[in-house]
């Protein structure tokens, strides 16, 4: 026999068969989830395998998409169900297999499930499936799925529309933002308030002036609402916005303008314009005649 | 002047004159023509369930008081609430109206958790002093939140975490903290139970009840009795075994640990047991779930001790007979949770269960029910109060609240 060496226990190897055999396992290791993936695999088994419970999911981009799509294609139908049960059981697949997603390291599988939700949300699903949807995408979704959502902002549902504002609002990404500040000027009423609510709560310091304007708005609500995220962002501009709200409209309206002055001091001191705070903080003690 | 005239000359100087967080309470300060110091603190109760209501008798109860508003969406606890207080306690659908009173020194909230941070910051901002039911807070930012805002308009802020005022909890943390048990290397805590989603077909609403109200700050959704009345176990509402005892016992290990301005580092949940482990910064590993202890056990390389309501034991016997010696680490006696708040109203002190205390304890809490959702281990910064390493983990300190609500 050819390359017939010694090895360290003694044996003897050939070397050919040895290298043979050794890619060979290795292409196989390499490959076993896409092999093991089939178009035709049960769904149960997918849902294991997408939830960290079963064999490690497909690599290959495809396939991963492949079976997130499956999988939530399947889930649909109890996400719109009437039955309650049927209703709880999906979510808590959608959830699991979500959640299992978000993990840190496992961006692609994240950003798959993230991308086969967001497709979903077209006009073949209905409202009460997308709110469930809607809401795994606030806590895995990202810049991918901020498009789709975007476009619920203006949904005839009133409770898909908060839904979405509230996803919006959790996801990190600047294109989350841009969406909602995009909102703004077509929402109207309570969901315009929410809009801006939204935006103080991501102190996004890129709708300052987009909320300058809606803090010189007459409706008392909306004027509030801005003052309070303009508060929360911490951008001195607002400063004389802020006081200005806080002499007009009801009482409760010009507390929560006096309130917001107050965050907003605080926040620029935080922000290190410390100067700019001690004015603010200046002013409100001059002004403090003890009434009592 | 009357109370009219008053309310109108506090609205005109509402733009800097009620700004000032430099104000307490009218029933707090002396001055012409206001209640002085030994007067009795003017309470308005938010929240009058089981426990909110006892709350009003048990503050009934104290000569310093007097209960004068109570507020709650559902008419028939508010009726029956306000018949404990007697005549002349008012009674409000909406908290706002009841914080709306200048007369009202300090309030008592014991509404469902998914209230609790937004009641409890309003009445700071209305310059009311707090005590607030456990658990604290529903999030981690919501936790937050609370102190900075009670820091802000400098409230005395207690949390309900009453065991606090126990002296078995106060004597089991004393003994720990002074090595009586050796070193401690772990505790095991009996606490369980994270809240899931209700999927519940719509009901009428009763019309005693106002369901939007009761709602607030939590997602839109129809009425259920089981919503309403079992709302312990709806995440939506509440945290669930985890938080609703956890405030107590994890609290308790909190302040056995010496902990009460930082927490854990690192917590997870072992796959299919009914447990959660907390590890410190120290090394002690906190087992909390369905361990086998009787609430709270304590570890130690040289003795354990185990601490529940009115039940404390030692391994060996002769730890709890000895006396502390003056070089030991004794805590604070409280007079009892109430009266320590009480208090503290007047002499303006933090009180046992602060805010920041009762913030830190919750925090553990929604640590470990986040660790049984996700399912993986996470690394806790107690500085910053972020994960590590696990941005989207760190989407689940906070949840928007329904709009106009907002924190």
């Amino acid at each position: 026999m050819r390359n017939m060496i010694p090895n360290k226990e003694g044996k003897t190897t050939n070397r050919l068969n040895e290298f043979l055999f050794t890619t060979i396992l290795a292409v196989a290791l390499l490959n076993l989830p896409a092999i093991a993936f089939s178009q035709n695999e049960d769904i149960e088994n997918l849902v294991k395998r997408l939830s960290g419970e079963g064999a490690p999911p497909p690599t290959r981009p495809q396939e991963l998409s492949s079976a997130y799509k499956r999988v939530i294609e399947a889930l649909i139908p109890g996400l719109a169900s009437s039955q309650s049960r049927e209703i709880e059981r999906a979510d808590n697949v959608l959830k699991k297999m979500c959640w299992h997603a978000g993990r840190p390291g496992a961006e692609a599988e994240r950003l798959a499930v993230s991308k086969a939700l967001a497709e979903k949300l077209g006009k073949d699903v209905l409202m009460q499936a997308s709110r469930y949807v809607v809401r795994q995408l606030g806590l895995i979704g990202d810049k991918e799925a901020v498009p789709a959502l975007a476009r619920l902002l203006k949904s005839r549902d009133a409770l898909l529309r908060e839904e979405t504002r509230r996803a919006l609002q959790r996801i990190p990404s600047e294109a989350a933002s841009i969406a909602l500040r995009k909102a703004i000027p077509g929402a109207k009423g309570d969901f315009r308030i929410a809009l801006v609510i939204s935006l103080g709560a991501r102190r996004d310091a890129g709708s300052v002036d987009l909320l300058l304007k809606e803090a010189r708005k007459e409706d008392e609500g909306l004027r509030t609402a801005a003052v309070e995220a303009l508060g929360r962002i911490g951008d001195a501009r607002a400063t004389p916005l802020i006081e200005a709200a806080m002499k007009r409209g009801f009482q409760r309206a010009r507390q929560r303008a006096a309130n917001a002055l107050l965050i907003l001091a605080d926040n620029l001191a935080t922000k290190g314009e410390k100067d700019a705070a001690n004015r603010i903080r200046r002013r409100i003690q001059k002004a403090t005649t003890p009434q009592r | 002047m009357n109370r009219r005239d008053f309310l109108k000359k506090a609205a005109k100087g509402v733009g800097f004159g009620l700004v000032t967080p430099y104000v307490i309470s009218s029933g707090v300060l002396s001055a012409p023509g206001r209640p002085g110091a030994n007067d009795r603190i003017a309470l308005g109760h938010i929240g009058l369930g089981r426990r909110g209501t006892g709350l009003v008798r048990l503050f009934a109860r104290e000569a310093s008081t007097r209960s004068i508003a109570v507020a709650d969406p559902d008419a028939k606890r508010r009726a029956s609430a306000a018949g404990v207080v007697g005549k002349g306690c008012a009674a409000y659908t909406d908290y706002r109206d009841l914080l709306d009173r200048k007369d009202i020194d300090a309030v008592v909230i014991a509404t469902p958790d998914h209230w609790h941070a937004l009641q409890s910051i309003h009445a700071c901002e209305a310059r009311k002093d707090v005590y607030c039911e456990k658990p604290l807070s529903l999030t981690v930012e919501e936790a937050r939140t609370m102190v900075t805002v009670a820091r802000r308009y400098k409230r005395v802020f207690q949390t309900g975490s009453q065991q606090r005022s126990s002296p078995e909890f106060r004597r089991t943390c004393e003994l720990v903290r002074s090595g009586r048990i050796g070193k401690l290397h772990a505790v095991r805590v009996e606490v369980w139970g994270t809240p899931r989603d209700y999927y519940l077909p719509a009901q009428r609403v009763p019309d005693w009840l106002n369901w939007d109200l009761w709602l607030g700050p939590a997602p839109r959704r129809p009425y259920h009795t089981r919503r309403h009345l079992n709302w312990g176990g709806c995440w939506d509402y509440s945290g669930g075994g985890m938080t609703g005892w956890g405030s107590h016992h994890l609290d308790i290990v909190q302040w056995g640990l010496d902990m009460d301005h930082s927490g854990p580092v690192e917590v997870f949940h072992p796959k299919g047991k009914a447990h959660v482990v907390f590890k410190y910064a120290s090394g002690v590993v906190v087992l909390c779930g369905r361990v086998g202890a009787n609430a709270i056990l304590f570890e130690g390389t040289e003795g354990k001790i185990e601490v529940n309501r009115g039940h404390f034991r030692t391994w060996p016997e002769k730890i709890g007979k000895e006396p502390l010696d003056p070089k030991d680490v004794h805590l604070f006696k409280s007079p009892g949770h109430q009266k320590n708040w009480l208090n503290c109203i007047r002499t303006r002190k933090r009180p046992i269960c602060d805010v920041e205390i009762g913030c830190r304890s919750i925090i553990v809490c929604h640590l470990g029910n986040i660790a049984v959702w996700l399912g993986r281990k996470l690394r806790w910064s107690p500085e910053k109060e972020r994960f590590v390493g696990d941005e989207l983990a760190n989407r689940w300190l906070s949840r928007p609240m329904r709009a106009p609500l907002h924190l």
